[in-house]
């Protein structure tokens, strides 16, 4: 997994960061190889957005490395041609498709302004490269010209991972991008990140809380709680057959029939009490999980 | 005993710039002791429904039809009476405890404050905050009464509001998406905490919710909402193998499974719509993969289904689709997948 | 439908209507008040453009025979001192009292924008030096700044206009920095940082637009109260100098003739000043109001 080669799209070795007190992210090391697709899976507080915001520039890790096709990109890049370089490398696409858009720019207009600026010549050559990435987004003529707020969550997250391909980047972050959408367009958009992936190479790093979604669209996960990885492996193998009580814990708080919510309340405080702070506390407290 | 009992509720919104219709012939009831879902997707209506049920409508919105609430007519009574009823009869639980707990205030105000609304004289006040702490199984409930809400977490603090819920003694709750807020693995312990209260308490529950699996994996019964209508009703048990209705089929279908094959999920194609956008005839008809002509021309009723206890489908094919809606390929309700190994104490 | 919190915002249902309350509540921001307001700032600026038009008579003819004449068919609202037209001073007056403030308004707005969008946007340390110095200016009261300018300027009607600009600097500052800080959570703006925009650009190409009504509406509401500290500045006699016709000016002239017993010389141009000042505030707030519902909306 760690094995250094031209094979990775993307490869995170020990990334760190510390807020005040709290290692937000501990130590995290992964890699996705080209044209391959990663999940990496937590709840609230497991370090997981953290990191993609590393992994795409948005924040600087205390230690560790970023590397994308083999090029490092540790540090939030400096002068133009770095922002693009970092920009071809690596984009993302953000959960809330009501905040990732800019309200006041049109459809069209937020993909042209992107190709724009990564030298797509020509107003001509730009039209056609923004019909074509609607057109792989699955968007309709009628809403090219649309302003966001005309347009469903769904739609919007099309614009969203359009504009996220306009400078054809090697990686695509996925930060929850699907868990706001309704369950029928959610599975819309699965199915249209799975035809991208098919039709360019690109890797997906696919961050989601959602262990189905996560085994839909990922060859491999990495599990992460409190900062640290505490599983990792294909997702199949691991989701069929977790080791790490968390991971089971998690499995098993996916609804189902015959589900004894009750259970799982008494695995996760027994979780909870293999961290000494949280043991006679009432309230959890964060603490690093060891 | 029927604790909710709506019968016929249309709502719309009034003729003029905003005229809109929200509701259509919504009947739905929880008796006591029972858990019931209304799942759906965005417009479909159902937190109207449930907002409903405690007198409270959008702005300006007329009604057709009625609710009744732990027996009272919501739409008859006086603002005092309604105030009475919601602080007193029925407990809402919040989905976001982080914007329903006051952050400027202690846990403990929160609740007497809750109490008191309920009529519980001041003296006794904070005694009952503490019981109804520990009712939602918080161990120190002294020292939690003495806490800031931004010291809990969202678990703990949605079982705060919880507990805000009961302080009158209700004889219904409800839960609009009581667990979207809060991570996986804290949602099967807040639940469980509703769960147990109801059955304690025997008052019905009404879980509003956008998870099917979620509803019919802890509801005795579940409605389905498309479009501000019901389209179908089905004791859950029955539900997951035999969706009724094409839509909830479908929703199924679209829904990524823990296990099974891996590839191409079954997308039901175009979006959610609201009854103001619906087309003629069956609302779910242009995304319908069974569509007949006829399905574009008549609105079809909700039909109770003969035999079966108490499923009832709005579909004109639903005697046709029967055995084809009938799930063959494992779902999340396949028992083919780890089961939690619970921790030795 | 799964976003929205389940309050309790409806009220009581009637089977006919509900939530009456909230209607009026709109009807009031938008509604006839709104209206009326938007007519008077209307009518001031086709005043101050067409005052030689419609003015009755020359605003700087001395008639001392007419000195504070009573209103009447040959002066309606009656003249000054100097036996001068009040009314036609009054229309002239719109001119530089209205100029003033747009002045005021222009340059604060101008700094106001540029140091907030710096500091919302920057954050740091840069942040914590605008904060600060403009926590300075804040502290001291507008007019006192205004008074120690004129002081050292000299009166007329740039230094007090100066003056009074960079008083009003903080006030929009530190919107605009509140107002940047809220933007730049939203995830457009990293999407845009993430596709290789520089901050600069993403900034003013992106963040700026989205928050300028609401700059704007500030901008309106400012312009009303400069309005009155300029007038105020006027009757001090640190203001525009005579015999230019200012409202400011001829309240501070129409005192004495209270004493005399001629009221309308000085209540005249007070109830201009009053009207003007609340029908600003009125629209400023009234389209702060709707953008700030339609931000909900979005």
């Amino acid at each position: 997994m760690t094995a250094s080669g031209p094979d990775w799209a993307l490869e995170v070795r020990g990334l760190t960061k510390t807020y005040g007190e709290v290692r937000a992210v501990d130590e995290v090391s992964f890699a996705v190889p080209r044209g391959g697709a990663l999940g990496l899976v937590g709840e609230s507080g497991s370090g997981k957005t953290t990191t993609a915001r590393m992994v795409v520039g948005l924040e600087r890790p205390d230690s560790g490395s970023v590397r994308v096709g083999g090029t490092a990109c540790d540090r939030p890049p400096r002068g133009r041609r770095g922002r693009l370089a970092r920009a071809r490398a690596v984009q993302i696409v953000f959960q809330d498709p009501y905040l990732s858009l800019d309200p006041r720019v049109r459809v069209t207009d937020s993909l042209e302004e992107v190709l724009r600026l990564h030298g797509t010549g020509g107003a001509r050559a730009r039209r056609d490269r923004v019909g074509e990435l609607l057109d792989q987004v699955g968007l309709g003529t009628r809403e090219r010209q649309a302003l966001p707020r005309e347009l469903s969550g769904g739609q919007r997250q099309r614009v969203a991972i359009a504009r996220a391909l306009a400078p054809d980047p090697d990686v695509l972050v996925l930060d929850e991008a699907v868990s706001a959408l309704d369950v029928s367009i959610q599975a819309q958009i699965l199915n249209l990140l799975s035809d991208i992936r098919a039709a360019r190479e690109i890797a997906y790093l696919f961050v989601s809380h959602d262990l189905a979604v996560v085994r839909h669209v990922c060859e491999d996960v990495v599990v992460l709680h409190r900062g640290a990885v505490v599983e990792r492996g294909a997702a199949t193998e691991v989701l069929a057959r977790p080791t790490h009580p968390y991971t089971r814990l998690l499995l098993s708080s996916v609804p189902r029939q015959g589900w004894d919510p009750a259970a799982i309340g008494r695995a996760r405080r027994a979780l909870d009490t293999t961290t000494p702070a949280a043991a006679a506390d009432p309230i959890p407290t964060q603490g690093a999980l060891q | 005993m029927n604790v909710l009992e709506i019968d016929g509720l249309t709502v719309a919104l009034p003729a003029g710039r905003a005229a809109r219709p929200l509701l259509s012939d919504v009947s739905l009831h929880v008796a006591q002791g029972e858990v019931v879902g209304l799942v759906g997707e965005s417009g479909s209506g159902k937190s109207l429904t449930c907002r409903a049920a405690l007198g409270a409508l959008p702005p300006r919105a007329s009604a057709e039809g009625s609710v009744r609430t732990v027996g009272d007519d919501v739409f008859a009574l006086s603002a005092r009476a309604l105030r009475r009823l919601r602080s007193e009869k029925v407990g809402l639980v919040p989905q976001d405890p982080r914007a329903a707990v006051n952050p400027l205030y202690r846990v403990g105000d929160y609740l007497v404050e809750a109490v008191r609304a309920a009529g519980v004289p001041q003296a006794e006040a904070r005694a009952r905050a503490v019981t109804l702490l520990g009712d939602v199984g918080i161990r120190e409930p002294e020292r939690a009464l003495r806490c800031w809400p931004h010291e809990f977490s969202g678990g703990m603090l949605q079982r705060v509001a919880i507990a805000g819920a009961l302080a009158g003694r209700p004889a219904l709750l409800l839960a609009d998406e009581p667990t979207t807020a809060l991570d996986v693995t804290i949602q099967a312990e807040v639940l469980s905490i509703l769960l147990d209260i109801t059955a304690q308490r025997s008052a019905g529950l009404l879980l509003v919710t956008h998870d099917l699996e979620l509803a019919a994996a802890v509801c005795d019964r579940v409605y389905v909402m498309y479009a501000g209508r019901i389209i179908e009703a089905q004791p859950a048990a029955s539900l997951f193998a035999s969706p009724r209705h094409p839509y909830t089929a479908g929703l199924l279908h679209a829904t990524p499974s823990l296990a099974g094959p891996v590839g191409r999920l079954e997308a039901v194609p175009g979006r959610p719509l609201g009854l103001d956008e619906a087309v003629p005839g069956c609302s779910f008809s242009a995304r319908c993969p069974h569509v007949r002509p006829t399905c574009t021309e008549v609105v079809p009723d909700l039909v109770s289904q003969p035999g079966a206890g108490g499923i009832a489908v709005a579909c004109l094919r639903a005697d046709e689709l029967r055995d084809e809606l009938r799930r063959s390929g494992p779902g999340r309700a396949d028992p083919d997948h780890p089961v939690l190994e619970e921790q030795p104490a | 439908m799964t976003a929205v919190a389940p309050g309790l915002a409806g009220g009581p249902a009637t089977r006919s209507s509900v939530g009456r309350r909230r209607g009026l509540r709109w009807a009031k921001a938008s509604g006839p008040g709104f209206a009326v307001a938007v007519g008077v700032l209307v009518l001031l600026a086709a005043t101050a453009v067409f005052a030689p038009l419609v003015a009755p008579s020359d605003p700087y003819a001395v008639v001392l025979s007419d000195s504070l004449a009573p209103p009447g068919p040959e002066h309606l609202l009656g003249a000054d001192d100097s036996g001068r037209d009040v009314l036609s001073r009054l229309l002239y007056g719109a001119r530089t009292s209205l100029v003033g403030p747009l002045a005021v308004v222009a340059l604060s707005t101008l700094f106001g924008v540029a140091i907030g969008l710096l500091a919302g946007w920057r954050g740091g340390w840069v942040d914590a030096v605008l904060s600060r110095a403009q926590e300075v200016v804040f502290a001291f009261p507008g007019l006192l700044v205004a008074v120690l300018v004129v002081a050292v300027m000299g009166p007329g009607g740039v230094a007090p206009v100066l003056a009074m600009a960079i008083a009003y600097v903080p006030y929009v500052g530190r919107l605009v920095r509140s107002l940047v800080l809220q933007e730049k959570q939203r995830t457009y703006v990293a999407a845009y940082r993430v596709a290789g925009f520089s901050g600069f650009s993403v900034a003013v190409r992106h963040v700026l637009p989205n928050i300028a009504g609401i700059v704007l509406a500030q901008g309106v509401v400012n312009f009303g109260y400069a309005l009155m500290d300029l007038a105020a500045l006027s009757y001090l006699g640190l203001g525009v100098q005579p015999p230019t016709a200012d409202w400011g000016a001829m309240v501070s002239d129409g005192q004495t003739a209270i004493l005399e017993g001629a009221l309308v010389q000085a209540l005249a141009p007070a109830a201009v000043i009053v009207v003007t000042v609340v029908a600003f505030t009125v629209v400023g707030e009234g389209v702060a109001d709707r953008l700030a519902r339609r931000e909900n909306v979005r």
